[in-house]
């Protein structure tokens, strides 16, 4: 079998630059690192100098990852015949261990090397990954929190945290430990926007606003973040939607959303190969679907007299119809007027939408549209 | 209840995602191009998540959009799989119960299909399949005659060959759609290739 570096003709040197690059990156690409550490290893261990150890220690975590305890075993005693009573050395036995599903010896050797460092925070997170691997989550948890009284600043374990709580639906606390990772890393779209979407799934007016606000901090912070893009215009639509919400509220929302709508259709147009062409056509539906919603909720805003407010009517309609412009399918356009006790009288509504709502409609609806709808006239 | 099939398109899909990610529980959804009625067939499957599979805007999202998709390809979904990222543990989590049931409002045989981890080797007779239908609104376990996998060592050869080969890197995830955009969530080259694969005996793909 050819080698890695006859089939890609790459020098050693750059193989041992990819896998420190891998290393600054922290890249979980366990079976790339097994592939390239091994025969790093087995062919120019000597032209690597004191490299050597750290990426024996590199291959041998991969290779854990990947079951090639084989390899693991090679790298573990090289280690320990460099470093006979290092801590870090230690760790990676007790890895092995763990890898081995044999997590009885593993947590014996990490309690050994905490009772000669109590401060060994390496030692301590491998005993809660422990837990987390039998599945005692509730322990993991209650462990994790321990150490994070007393490692406040540990990124990772924030991150760990946010994971656990979120697989037991506990969004509360999960949201808390975001706002943590926030804090000491403000430039962060990812958090921002992980943060959003806990948010969202807790629900609730407040929530949703939130999750709006920092799925749009996280768009700020990178415009081509899709999933913050969809966040957006999920989390205003559902607010605009709301019967709960002042018009003011709704109308800024309605924009949010229509905005959120037009950045992610020309994303797909720009971006989109011709496969997802199809997936693009395909969600303009869903949106077409949603958006009409959307206007529901504005043609409902009370009319006071119909008069004055003809306007601002058709002001709406053609903006509707900018949009159906962008999307290429049928939509459901559903007119709801609401009367106002005292006001006009049913005839003089029903005349306001013949002369003017429909011939609105028809004379600004691009050709080719199909749009049916429903005039409902509340008292 | 009813009578499962599962196609070799839509497990071959499921084992490969699956190995895409062997760290991460990963989800997705199952679809039928078959007509309603009768026996539930499974032809097809959607890769969904592989990350933060209990939170709901991007579940939902994808919910939409697999949907338009396939009232415009004519099929349907029929159910959902998930697999855990602890590969001893097969149990539905809350999250897949509620998917399950959101699918199970719209379509009554909906099933719910988890992939048992430990039993993934090929030297594993048996499909590592476990299933669930709706009885009195609690998911139960299927029977399992009631669950048809058409030559299945067939199918369990297609999936082995495909791993080694490295195919399972061509799989294309929802989330992975909106990492990069430009790829394909209905994973066709993926499919083409299957059809390749699988022996022209082999009737219903």
């Amino acid at each position: 079998m050819a080698s890695l570096s006859e089939m890609y003709d790459v020098g050693w040197e750059e193989m041992r630059d990819k896998l420190r690059k891998w290393r600054e990156d922290n890249c979980r690409n366990s079976e790339q690192i097994v592939d390239v550490g091994e025969e790093l290893i087995s062919e120019h261990a000597s032209k690597l100098g004191d490299d050597i150890w750290i990426i024996y220690e590199q291959v041998m975590i991969a290779a854990l990852d990947c079951s090639r305890d084989d390899l693991a075993l090679t790298c573990l005693q090289e280690l320990r015949k460099q470093f006979p009573d290092s801590h870090r050395v230690k760790r990676l036995t007790g890895m092995r261990l763990e890898a081995l599903e044999r997590y009885d010896e593993a947590n014996k050797h990490y309690d050994a090397i905490l009772q000669e460092d109590p401060t060994n925070t390496a030692a301590r997170k491998r005993k809660i990954s422990i837990l987390r691997a039998q599945g005692k989550s509730t322990e993991a948890i209650r462990e994790l929190n321990e150490y994070l009284e007393q490692f406040v600043g540990d990124q990772e374990a924030w991150h760990e945290l946010s994971e656990l709580y979120i697989n037991e639906h506990d969004y509360g606390k999960a949201a808390f430990c975001l706002e943590e990772l926030m804090m000491t890393n403000p430039h962060n779209h990812l958090y921002c926007e992980q943060y959003a979407e806990v948010k969202y799934t807790q629900g609730g007016m407040e929530n949703l606003e939130l999750a709006r606000k920092y799925f749009a901090q996280a768009l700020r912070l990178n415009n081509r973040n899709m999933r913050a893009l969809f966040g957006l215009y999920m989390s205003a639509s559902h607010i605009a939607a709301s019967p709960k919400v002042s018009a003011k509220v709704k109308k800024d929302n309605i924009k949010y959303a229509a905005w959120a709508a037009a950045q992610i259709n020309r994303a797909y147009k720009v971006r989109g190969s011709r496969s997802t062409r199809t997936m693009h056509s395909s969600y303009s539906a869903a949106l077409s679907a949603t958006e009409s919603r959307v206007f529901h909720m504005t043609l409902q805003s009370p009319t006071h007299q119909l008069k004055k407010k003809k306007n601002g009517f058709i002001c709406c309609i053609l903006t509707f119809i900018r949009y159906l412009r962008t999307s290429s399918h049928s939509v459901n356009l559903f007119i709801c007027i609401k009367l106002e006790r005292n006001s006009l009288p049913e005839s003089a509504s029903l005349a306001f939408i013949c002369k003017v709502v429909i011939p609105t409609l028809v004379a600004f609806t691009p050709s080719g549209h199909i749009y049916s709808f429903c005039i409902k006239l509340r008292l | 209840m009813g009578e499962v099939e599962l196609s070799c398109r839509a497990y071959v899909k499921m084992y490969l995602h699956s190995c895409l990610f062997p760290r991460c529980s990963i989800n997705g959804l199952l679809l039928s191009s078959s007509s309603a009625g009768g026996a539930v067939c499974v032809t097809d499957c959607v890769p969904l998540l592989h990350s933060h599979l209990p939170l709901a805007p991007i579940t939902q999202l994808a919910l939409t959009q697999v949907d338009v998709w396939c009232a415009q390809t004519q099929q349907r979904i029929v159910g959902y799989y998930q697999a855990n990222a602890c590969a001893s543990d097969c149990s539905p989590t809350p999250c897949a119960l509620k998917i399950a049931d959101k699918i199970a409002e719209q379509f009554e045989s909906a099933v719910l299909l988890m992939l048992d981890g430990s039993k993934m080797s090929p030297d594993d007779r048996v499909p590592p399949i476990v299933m669930y239908e709706r009885r009195d609104s609690k998911w139960v376990l299927k029977d399992k005659h009631t669950i048809m996998l058409r030559q299945w060592e067939e199918t369990q050869a297609i999936a082995s060959q495909m791993l080694e080969s490295g195919d399972h890197a061509l799989l294309v995830d929802f989330d992975g759609h909106l990492d990069d955009i430009t790829k394909d969530w209905t994973n066709q080259t993926l499919n083409t290739k299957i059809a390749e694969l699988s022996s022209p005996a082999n009737g219903n793909i």
